[in-house]
């Protein structure tokens, strides 16, 4: 039997991955997150071990921990999901809360859930799977700035990662995922919605953007797509440094312009 | 005179076979619990139970009006082969030793820890005992499972009382089990190890000198104390000389250079594999060679009256019994 960990597990797309991975067999999953809910649910499929896990508290983590270690001593992955996104102006509202928010979730909880664990992922000869996001590779939208710092710094906290654990054997991968549409989509609808009555120099922006957004999020790409990606990162037998999975294609191809013209671009579609 | 048991799990190893001889020769009761029996016990007076420290219930049955328990039964694994079974019987074994303790009411708990759960090895300096063990720093997968049940014995020691002792590379005679040095011992006496090496040492302590000592600990150690075992550092050119000198022969006068030998480690482990003898030498034992092996037996030798006799009497007792091994007077 093998053993993982998931922080983020109650959200779709880690309940999603969570589903096919047990679905495959051989698998104990360690089910971290903070919905009570959800986390009963998760309960109910065979060989999950739901455990509370709020991966912005040291001592959540550290009680994880304990629940984790008296079942096993060793870890053959962790999977770090765990993320929020806020869709915010940089220089309106209360930006610099929700910044440090997201920073702490995104990017300090991965940090954290790695740091306690990292010895069990160690002896157990196992891996660390980071769920980064196409924004952690593509220049940032407007208004998605502080979602796009978070994957940016999860990116260069993966690579640096991986290249100090390679001494030791241990694969650190990470997942670069397009636009799923999950809990996180409503959000992010209501957040545009309150950016657009709160600002004060980008409504007509950030209207004429909406379209183009939904157009994005209501992609609905198949989830059980990045399950798949997972579960070749868990399992193949040298895995890849990064997974890329249902990447935007309007957005990969802004990439292939210069920055400039894209600039452009953003002004010409709000003109 | 104690009516109650002393229980030995792994009876039949180095170790245990020394102690058993150490206790009923001090004409104790001894239990042993055995996975099965083996002529080195022939002889001996001791009541056999058969059993597994993986099931609790035989543990239970084994330790019914114990005193002391002598968990001595572990697995060492250096290819790698066999990592489960070590992880059952090293850390689970350990577990399931420590509750049927307390649910018995064992007295005293002597565990066989090992050096190997210093993650020392590279430090400068003498190495002393510590007072918790974790995986932290360790490298074998040997050396975690014995870190790791180290510490759980050691929590214990609220409930009975516990000693861990930490022998450094156990030599002596009764090598009925087959260890990796009796190995190279018998090539040896073979005249197959005609080269001496230039390079490595390592800490030797004798099986007989550990059985007396945990023997003291039961009555002299403190509960929840390690205590480290070791005997004497002895290069490996010295070893080669005491076993020729055992034998009557001249030392080795070829010593090769680690240079020499490092390319070749895969090629003669990979011949040992196929030959299906103990693998002697590998990368695993070339780093040991290397390694700070400058323990400290002081806290030993004041609180438990350890007392390592002199390495050369070690080897010579080693080689002999080999020696009659092979010239068939042992089974």
């Amino acid at each position: 039997m093998k053993y993982v960990l998931f922080s983020g597990a109650t959200g779709d797309l880690g309940r999603c991955c969570i589903e096919e991975l047990v679905k495959l067999g051989g698998w104990t999953v360690f089910a971290g997150g903070t919905n009570q809910a959800k986390l009963a649910a998760l309960g109910e499929l065979d060989n999950v071990i739901p455990l509370t896990l709020d991966v912005t508290s040291d001592e959540s983590v550290d009680k994880a921990y304990e629940t984790v270690r008296s079942h096993t001593y060793k870890l053959d992955a962790v999977v770090n999901f765990a993320g929020i996104h806020t869709f915010t102006s940089m220089v309106e509202g209360d930006c610099v809360k929700e910044i440090e928010k997201m920073l702490n979730v995104n990017v300090m909880g991965m940090v954290r859930v790695n740091k306690r664990f990292f010895e069990m992922v160690r002896i157990g000869r196992g891996r660390i799977v980071n769920c980064s996001s196409e924004s952690g590779w593509m220049t940032p939208q407007p208004f998605n700035g502080p979602y796009t710092m978070t994957k940016y710094a999860v990116e260069a906290y993966n690579d640096s990662l991986r290249r100090e654990l390679m001494f030791l054997n241990i694969p650190v991968v990470k997942l670069q995922p397009g636009s799923f549409k999950t809990q996180l989509t409503e959000k992010i609808y209501r957040d545009f919605d309150r950016a657009i009555e709160t600002t004060n120099y980008f409504r007509k922006i950030l209207t004429t953007m909406k379209p183009m957004m939904t157009m994005e999020l209501e992609l609905d790409h198949d989830p059980k797509k990045l399950a798949r990606k997972l579960i070749s990162a868990l399992t193949a037998k040298h895995p890849r440094t990064k997974y890329k999975v249902c990447t935007g294609k309007l957005l990969m191809t802004l990439e292939l312009l210069p920055d400039k013209a894209v600039d452009l671009a953003y002004k010409a579609i709000v003109r | 005179m104690s009516e109650k048991y002393s229980v030995i799990t792994g009876g039949t190893g180095y170790v245990g076979l020394a102690l058993v001889k150490y206790l009923v020769g001090r004409g104790e009761k001894v239990r042993l619990l055995l996975l099965e029996d083996h002529p080195c016990l022939d002889g001996l007076n001791c009541e056999k139970m058969f059993g597994n420290v993986c099931n609790p219930e035989d543990l239970e049955a084994a330790f019914e009006d114990a005193e002391t328990v002598y968990h001595i039964a572990g697995v060492v694994d250096i290819s790698g082969k066999k990592e489960d079974l070590m992880w059952r019987v090293n850390v689970g074994g350990t577990k399931n030793v420590v509750e049927a303790c307390k649910k018995t009411g064992v007295k005293t708990l002597i565990y066989v820890s090992s050096i190997d759960a210093y993650p020392d090895k590279f430090c400068e300096g003498v190495i002393t005992e510590r007072s918790t063990y974790s995986e932290v720093g360790l490298e074998s997968p040997y050396a975690v499972t014995k870190a790791l049940a180290t510490q759980i014995a050691l929590d214990a020691k609220d409930d009975l009382k516990v000693c861990c002792v930490q022998p450094t590379g156990v030599i002596g005679p009764d090598d009925y089990m087959g260890s990796s040095i009796g190995a190279m011992v018998d090539l040896f006496i073979k005249g197959l190890f005609p080269v001496s090496m230039s390079f490595g040492a390592y800490n030797f302590v004798d099986a007989r000198d550990m059985a007396a000592a945990m023997r003291n600990a039961v009555d002299a150690g403190r509960s929840g104390e390690c205590y480290i075992l070791g005997g004497h550092r002895v290069t490996v050119d010295e070893l080669m000389g005491y076993m020729a000198a055992a034998l009557g022969r001249k030392k080795p006068r070829i010593k090769i250079s680690k240079a020499l030998v490092k390319p070749f480690v895969p090629l003669v482990s990979k011949v040992m594999d196929l030959a299906h003898l103990p693998p002697m030498l590998n990368s695993f034992s070339l780093s040991k060679l290397e390694e700070n092996c400058n323990f400290s037996n002081e806290k030993a030798r004041r609180e438990i009256g350890f007392s390592p006799r002199p390495v050369a009497d070690t080897i010579r007792d080693t080689v002999l019994w080999h020696k009659q091994k092979l010239e068939g007077a042992i089974a």
